[in-house]
C-alpha cells in the first residue's frame, strides 16, 4: 500500500519536473536572446502620440487609504504617451475617499456614462483639478471585480489596465507593457507584466530608487516564489500561447474584448478568470488574437511578512483558481479549445491545483516510513528527494535564471543569500505553503467565502 | 540501498553540484561585472569635459578610446550628448566622431552571436547615422537566419538613409510585418520617397497602404491632400474612414456638400471620422447635420457631434439649447457633458 502510494507521488513529481524543465529552457532560451539589449532604445518610438494606444489605468480601492496616496502618485509620473487614471473607490468604509479628495484636489464632475457593463450605484465622479487625467468613481461597495466593471464603464479609451491598490509601477512599464499589443496591430489583446516584491526596497515618492531584498526569511522565500512563477513559468506559457494569469496587479486588456468577454466576473482570483474567459472567446470566434506575458515591466507590491497574512492569501488564491477552473470546466481536456484545452487547463488543474495534494501527500508518506522505519526508510528518502528536486533545485535555478538574464539585483550579497533560502525551501517554507493551498481546497470544497484581508501598512515613504 | 535509488541519490547530488558551479560562476562574474561598470563610470566622468566641448564648440581633441571599457563610456556619453543637446552642429560632430571612432567597434557587433548586441549596435548606427556601414547593413539584411526584430530594424534604417532598395525590400516583407511597423518605416522617408510611395498605392499590399495614409495625416504631409480626396471617392470604407482621419489631422477644410456626405454614411467610423474633421474646421453650414447625430445611435458618434458642435463659434449656445429642448435623452446628457467640458476650459 505505502510502496504503491510512494511511487504514485514518485512519478507524479518526475512528470511534473519534466514539464517544469521544458519551461525553464523555454524561458532561459528567450531571456538569453534579449540579453544586453538597450533598456530604453526600443521603446522609445513609443512616445509619440501618434503611434501609441492611450490606456486608461483603473485602481479599484476598497479601504486604501495608506496606500493610495503612493499608488496614484506613482502612477501620474509614469512614462506615456496618453493616459488617464480612474480611481474607482468601492464604498470603503474608511478615508480613502476623503483622502484622494484632499490629497488631488477633487470637483465633482457631470460624465455619461455608458453602461456597457452592469455595475453597482455610482453614486458621483469626480475629476483633480491639479491632474486633468485623474479622475476618481465613487461607488456603493460590490467587491473588485464590479469595481474594475465600473472603470471600464467610465473610461474613454481602448485599453485598459488594471492595477492593485498597493503597488508601484515602473515609470517605464506601461510603454514595454503596451509594446507587444501596438507592435501586432492588436492581435495581441492582454499584455501582462511582472510582479515583484516591494518589501526591502527603497520607494520614494512613488518611484523604486533602489532595489533590495527584505531581511525576512518569509519574504525573501516570497521573492523566490514571484521570480520561479513569472521568469520560469509564464515565459514558458507565454511563448505558446498557453498564459491562463496575466497578473491582476499589472495587465492591460483590449477593452473591447473585455466588454465582449462580459466583464470581470465576481470569483476570488477575478483577474485569472477573466483571462480564462478571454481564451475561450478566442477559441470561440475561431480568431487569432494572443494574450502575452511581458518579462521586462515590473510591478512592485507588497508581500505579507507575518505567517497569518500569508496563509490567508494562499488559501485565497487558491480557492480562486479552484473557482476559475470549476466555472470553465467544459474546457478540460476538451480539443475544441487547442492548446488552452488540452494543455494549460489540465496543467493548472493537475500540477497546480492538485499538485499540492500530491506534495503533502508526500510529506506524510515520509513521516509514516521514518516511523516504520525498516525498508520503508527507502521510500522515505526517494521521496524527500523527489521533493527537493520539485522545491528548491527549481527555485535555485529560477535564481539563477534572474542573475543570468534579468539581473535587477545589484549586489552581491542579495543573490547569495536568495541563493542559499531557495536551497532551504523544501524543508520548511513549500509544506507550509502546501499545508495551505490544500487549506483552500477545503475552504472550496466546503464554499467557505469571505475575503481575509490583509491589512497593509503601504509600501512608500 | 536498492540501486536505483542510489542511482537517483547521484543524479540530485550531481544537479545540486552543477546548480552551484553555475552559481558561483555568477557570482564571480557579478563582481568582475561590478568592478567593469566602475571601470566604465571612470572613464565617463573623464571624458565627459573633453566630449562636451568637442560636441558644443568643436574645438577639442577627442582622444581614441582603446579598450572595451572605454568604448562603452564614450558610446554612453555621446548618446547621452544626442539626447540634450540634440541640435544640427551637435549631431554631425558626433556623426563625425563615431565614424572615426566606433565603426570597427560596431561591425563587430553587428556579427556578434547575441542578438542583443546586434541590435544595439543597430541602435547605434540609425541613432548617429553612420551611413558608412550600409554594405554591412545590406549584407546582414539578405542572411537567412535574421530575426524579425533586426528585419524591422534594418528596414527602417534603409528608409532612413534614402536607400535606393527599399521599395524592393517592402515588396518582399512578410506577414510579420505590422501597420505600425510600415509607419516607422515610412516616417523615415524623405519627401521624394514617400511622393513615390503614394504613386505606386495601389501596387502595395493593404497594411502599407493604410500606413501611407495614416502617416499623410500624422507628418500633415499636405502634398498629398489631393490623393486623399480621390480615396474618398473609394467604394470601400476603410480607405475612406482613414483618410477623413488624415485629413482631420491635417485639418483641411473639405467643402461642405462633400462632407454631408460623409456625415450621412451608413457606417458610422466614417460618420466618426468625418466629425472630427468637422470639430477641427468648423463648417458652420452643417450644424444642422451634427446636432441630427448628436442623436445617433452610435455612443462615440454621439460624443464626437457634441464636441464638434462645442468648436463652433457659438457652440456652448448650441450645446445648451440641445441640453435644454432636444427630445432624446442620450443627447441632452451628451450636451450636458461637453457643456462643462467646454466652460472647465474657458
Amino acid at each position: 500500500m505505502i510502496k504503491l502510494a510512494a511511487m504514485f507521488v514518485f512519478f507524479f513529481m518526475i512528470a511534473v519536473i519534466l514539464f517544469y524543465t521544458f519551461l525553464l529552457v523555454v524561458s532561459l532560451i528567450q531571456l538569453r536572446r534579449m540579453y544586453e539589449l538597450d533598456e530604453w532604445e526600443p521603446y522609445e518610438e513609443m512616445l509619440d502620440v501618434s503611434y501609441t494606444k492611450p490606456v486608461s489605468i483603473l485602481v479599484p480601492a476598497y479601504n486604501e487609504e495608506a496606500g493610495i496616496f503612493a499608488t496614484v502618485r506613482s502612477l501620474l509620473s509614469i512614462e506615456y504617451p496618453e493616459y488617464e487614471i480612474v480611481v474607482i473607490n468601492d464604498g470603503s468604509t474608511d478615508d480613502t475617499l476623503a483622502r484622494l479628495k484632499r490629497d488631488f484636489d477633487l470637483i465633482p464632475m457631470k460624465r455619461v456614462i455608458r453602461e456597457q457593463l452592469k455595475t453597482k450605484r455610482v453614486r458621483a465622479v469626480y475629476r483633480s483639478r491639479k491632474f486633468s487625467h485623474l479622475f476618481v468613481i465613487d461607488k456603493e461597495n460590490g467587491g473588485k471585480a464590479d469595481a474594475l466593471n465600473a472603470g471600464i464603464n467610465f473610461s474613454t479609451y481602448p485599453y485598459v489596465c488594471s492595477i492593485d491598490g498597493d503597488s508601484v509601477i515602473e515609470r517605464r512599464a506601461f510603454l514595454k507593457v503596451m509594446k507587444p499589443i501596438v507592435d501586432s496591430d492588436e492581435d495581441v489583446i492582454a499584455s501582462g507584466g511582472s510582479v515583484r516584491i516591494a518589501n526591502g526596497c527603497d520607494i520614494e515618492k512613488g518611484e523604486v530608487v533602489r532595489i533590495g531584498l527584505s531581511r525576512h526569511p518569509l519574504v525573501i522565500m516570497q521573492v523566490i516564489e514571484y521570480l520561479r512563477a513569472f521568469l520560469m513559468g509564464r515565459i514558458g506559457l507565454s511563448r505558446h500561447n498557453l498564459l491562463l494569469i496575466v497578473s491582476g496587479a499589472f495587465g492591460v486588456f483590449s477593452k473591447q474584448w473585455v466588454i465582449r468577454a462580459g466583464g470581470y466576473a465576481h470569483t476570488v482570483g477575478e483577474d485569472m478568470e477573466l483571462v480564462v474567459r478571454l481564451h475561450r472567446l478566442i477559441k470561440e470566434t475561431k480568431t487569432n488574437k494572443k494574450i502575452v506575458y511581458v518579462p521586462d515591466p515590473v510591478c512592485w507590491t507588497e508581500a505579507p511578512e507575518s505567517m497569518t497574512d500569508l496563509r490567508k492569501q494562499r488559501r485565497r488564491w487558491h480557492r480562486g483558481l479552484f473557482e476559475s477552473l470549476w466555472l470553465h470546466r467544459r474546457m478540460w481536456f476538451n480539443p475544441r479549445y487547442g492548446s488552452i484545452g488540452l494543455v494549460s487547463m489540465p496543467y493548472f488543474l493537475l500540477i497546480e491545483f492538485l499538485g499540492p495534494v500530491v506534495e503533502l501527500l508526500g510529506y506524510i508518506l515520509i513521516i509514516v516510513s521514518l516511523i516504520l522505519g525498516d525498508i520503508y526508510i527507502e521510500f522515505a528518502i526517494l521521496l524527500f528527494l523527489v521533493s527537493v528536486l520539485y522545491g528548491s533545485l527549481f527555485s535555485m535555478a529560477a535564481i539563477l535564471l534572474e542573475e543570468w538574464t534579468v539581473r535587477k539585483f545589484s549586489n552581491v550579497s542579495d543573490v547569495v543569500r536568495l541563493f542559499f533560502y531557495s536551497f532551504t525551501e523544501t524543508l520548511w517554507y513549500r509544506p507550509l505553503t502546501v499545508l495551505w493551498r490544500c487549506e483552500g481546497i477545503v475552504d472550496a470544497l466546503l464554499k467557505r467565502k469571505g475575503w481575509g484581508e490583509m491589512k497593509r501598512k503601504g509600501v512608500s515613504k | 540501498m536498492s540501486n536505483q535509488l542510489v542511482l537517483f541519490t547521484v543524479i540530485v547530488i550531481t544537479l545540486f553540484a552543477v546548480l552551484l558551479a553555475i552559481f558561483l560562476y555568477l557570482v564571480v562574474r557579478k563582481r568582475k561585472d561590478g568592478k567593469w561598470k566602475r571601470e566604465v563610470e571612470t572613464y565617463k566622468q573623464l571624458y565627459e569635459p573633453v566630449l562636451f566641448r568637442y560636441l558644443a564648440y568643436g574645438d577639442e581633441q577627442v582622444p581614441a578610446p582603446s579598450s572595451s571599457a572605454q568604448h562603452v563610456a564614450m558610446m554612453e556619453l555621446l548618446d547621452h550628448f544626442m539626447r540634450v543637446l540634440a541640435n544640427g552642429d551637435v549631431k554631425e560632430r558626433a556623426t563625425a566622431l563615431a565614424e572615426m571612432y566606433f565603426v570597427d567597434y560596431l561591425r563587430a557587433q553587428l556579427v556578434h552571436r547575441r542578438l542583443g548586441r546586434r541590435m544595439n549596435a543597430l541602435f547605434f548606427i540609425e541613432d548617429f547615422y553612420l551611413r558608412s556601414l550600409v554594405h554591412e547593413l545590406e549584407a546582414m539584411y539578405e542572411q537567412k537566419q535574421l530575426t524579425t526584430m533586426e528585419k524591422r530594424q534594418l528596414l527602417k534604417m534603409f528608409a532612413l538613409f534614402q536607400h535606393p532598395h527599399v521599395y524592393e525590400y517592402m515588396k518582399q516583407t512578410d506577414e510579420s510585418f505590422t501597420q505600425f511597423d510600415y509607419r516607422l518605416i515610412l516616417s523615415r522617408m524623405d519627401d521624394r520617397m514617400f511622393a513615390k510611395m503614394v504613386d505606386h498605392f495601389f501596387d502595395w499590399n493593404e497594411k502599407i497602404q493604410y500606413a501611407l495614409i495614416d502617416m499623410i495625416g500624422i507628418m500633415q504631409k499636405f502634398a498629398h491632400v489631393s490623393f486623399l480626396r480621390t480615396l474618398l471617392r473609394h467604394e470601400q470604407s476603410e480607405y475612406r474612414i482613414r483618410a477623413l482621419k488624415a485629413l482631420a489631422e491635417i485639418a483641411f477644410p473639405l467643402d461642405s456638400e462633400q462632407l454631408r456626405i460623409h456625415l450621412h454614411s451608413p457606417v458610422w467610423q466614417e460618420r466618426l471620422m468625418a466629425l472630427r474633421l468637422c470639430a477641427r474646421t468648423r463648417p458652420y453650414e452643417l450644424v444642422e447635420t451634427m446636432k441630427e447625430l448628436v442623436k445617433d445611435r452610435v455612443f462615440s458618434v454621439r460624443s464626437q457631434a457634441a464636441e464638434a458642435l462645442l468648436r463652433m463659434p457659438n457652440g456652448l449656445a448650441i450645446l445648451e439649447q440641445i441640453a435644454q429642448t432636444s427630445d432624446d435623452r442620450y443627447a441632452r446628457d451628451m450636451a450636458l457633458e461637453w457643456l462643462e467640458r467646454g466652460r472647465e476650459n474657458d
